[in-house]
C-alpha cells in the first residue's frame, strides 16, 4: 500500500496534525495580546481582534483577517485530517489532490496575525499612554501555523495516488 | 518540479505527471493554454511565450533594492498625546524577542526579512548565471533552494498585516505612513512577479527565452 520510505511521511504528518488540533484550542481561547491605551487595558483573542475590526465598520478588512486567521488554520487542520484518513483509498483522488494543492497555496496567510502583532508591538511602546504586549496565545497561534505548514509539506500529493492497486508509484 | 520526458522509442512524446506520475501525451501548446494531467488535473506544461530571463533578472534586481530600502526606512509612526514611536520591520522582531517570544520573533524574521532577501538574491544569481556562466556553478542546488525558500517569502502577507495594523492603531491614536511602507509594497509586488516568472527551464543555462515550460 505504501512504499517503505513513505510510511514515515504519513505518520509524521498525522502526528503534526493531531498536535495542531490540540494547540488550536489554546491558540483561540487565550488572548494574543493586551493593548493598554491611557490606562484602559484590553485583552484581545484572535476572534476579538476580528470583532474589533468589524465593529469599526471596516468589514472587508475584518473578513480578510477572519478568513486568514480563523478559517485558514481550521480549514487546513480539517482538510489534512480528511486526507490522512482517506489515505490509500481510490475514491475522489482527483478532488483530494486539488484540496491538498489548495492547502499549500493558502497556508501561509495565517501569518497575517503574527505580522500584525509584531507591528503593533513595535509601535505600541509609549509608556503610560499606550502599550501593547504579546500574550501566550500568540505562541500557540504561531505553533499551529508552523505545524500545519510542515504537515502539509510532508504529506506529498503523489502519496494520494499510491494505493493498494496502483502500478505506478 | 519539472515534468520529465518518457522516451519509449515512439515518435509521440510522453510526459510524466510530476504529481501522480501518470503518463501524459505531449503536444505543442496554443497560446494561453495548458497541458493538464488527465488523471489528477495538475498542470504538466504551460504556455509561456517569450518569457525572458532578462525580465526576471530586472525584477529581481529591483526587488533587492526595495528589500534594502524596506528594511532601512521606518514603515509607520504611531502617536498618542504627543508621544511618538515609529517602526521598521526589524523593530517588531526585536520587541517580540525582548518580550520573551523568541520563536514568534524568529518566524517574523524569517518570513518578512530573511526569506524574501534570500529568495530574490538566489533568483538574481541564477539569472545572472544565465548571462555569465562560470564553471562549477551549483545551478541545480540553487534552483532547489529557490523552490524551498519561495514558500517562506511572506512579504505580500506582511502588506495586509500593515493595512490591518494602521486601521487598528487609527482607532487608538494618530498613525502616519512612511516611505518604508511604499518600499514594502513594491517589494511584495516584485516578490509575487518573481514567484510567477521563475521557472527552472528559464535558468537552465541553455536559452534565454522559453515558449512553454514544465510546471
Amino acid at each position: 500500500m505504501m512504499s517503505e520510505d513513505d510510511s514515515w511521511r504519513w505518520q509524521a504528518s498525522a502526528a503534526l496534525v493531531i498536535s495542531g488540533l490540540i494547540l488550536y484550542v489554546p491558540a483561540n481561547v487565550l488572548p494574543v495580546m493586551t493593548m493598554t491605551i491611557t490606562g484602559d487595558a484590553q485583552s484581545l483573542t484572535v476572534w476579538g481582534g476580528v470583532m474589533e475590526l468589524y465593529d469599526s465598520g471596516l468589514w472587508p478588512l475584518a473578513l480578510i483577517v477572519f478568513a486568514a486567521s480563523l478559517v485558514v488554520p481550521f480549514g487546513k487542520l480539517v482538510t489534512l485530517s480528511i486526507l490522512l484518513c482517506t489515505h490509500g483509498s481510490e475514491r475522489y483522488q482527483r478532488q483530494r489532490s486539488t484540496l491538498l494543492r489548495l492547502v499549500h497555496r493558502i497556508g501561509s496567510w495565517s501569518m497575517v496575525d503574527i505580522f500584525l502583532l509584531s507591528i503593533l508591538l513595535a509601535v505600541g511602546q509609549l509608556g503610560v499612554f499606550a502599550s501593547v504586549r504579546a500574550k501566550p496565545g500568540a505562541f500557540f497561534f504561531a505553533a499551529v501555523m508552523m505545524l500545519t505548514l510542515v504537515a502539509a509539506k510532508i504529506y506529498q500529493p503523489r502519496m494520494i495516488w499510491q494505493t493498494r492497486h496502483s502500478s505506478i508509484a | 518540479m519539472k515534468a520529465s520526458a518518457i522516451t519509449d522509442g515512439d515518435s509521440v512524446g510522453w510526459l510524466q505527471c510530476p504529481e501522480c506520475a501518470a503518463p501524459c501525451r505531449d503536444r505543442a501548446l496554443l497560446p494561453r493554454t495548458n497541458l493538464r494531467c488527465r488523471r489528477c488535473g495538475v498542470i504538466v506544461k504551460r504556455f509561456a511565450e517569450g518569457r525572458r530571463v532578462q525580465w526576471l533578472w530586472a525584477i529581481a534586481t529591483a526587488g533587492l533594492i526595495f528589500w534594502v530600502l524596506a528594511n532601512v526606512e521606518p514603515i509607520l509612526t504611531f502617536s498618542v498625546a504627543g508621544n511618538k514611536q515609529s517602526n521598521q520591520i526589524v523593530t517588531g522582531v526585536n520587541s517580540l524577542w525582548s518580550e520573551g517570544y523568541d520563536s514568534v520573533g524568529a518566524l517574523v524574521f524569517v518570513g518578512a526579512i530573511a526569506a524574501p532577501g534570500v529568495h530574490l538574491a538566489l533568483v538574481w544569481v541564477l539569472a545572472a548565471g544565465q548571462f555569465w556562466p562560470w564553471p562549477g556553478f551549483p545551478r541545480g542546488k540553487l534552483i532547489q533552494c529557490v523552490e524551498w525558500v519561495s514558500t517562506w517569502n511572506l512579504v505580500p502577507v506582511y502588506v495586509v498585516a500593515m493595512l490591518v495594523a494602521v486601521v487598528k492603531l487609527d482607532m487608538l491614536g494618530q498613525v502616519m505612513w512612511h516611505q518604508g511602507a511604499l518600499w514594502v509594497l513594491l517589494l511584495a509586488i516584485c516578490s509575487l512577479l518573481v514567484g510567477q516568472w521563475f521557472h527552472p527551464d528559464l535558468v537552465n543555462g541553455k536559452h534565454q527565452e522559453v515558449n512553454d515550460v514544465g510546471r
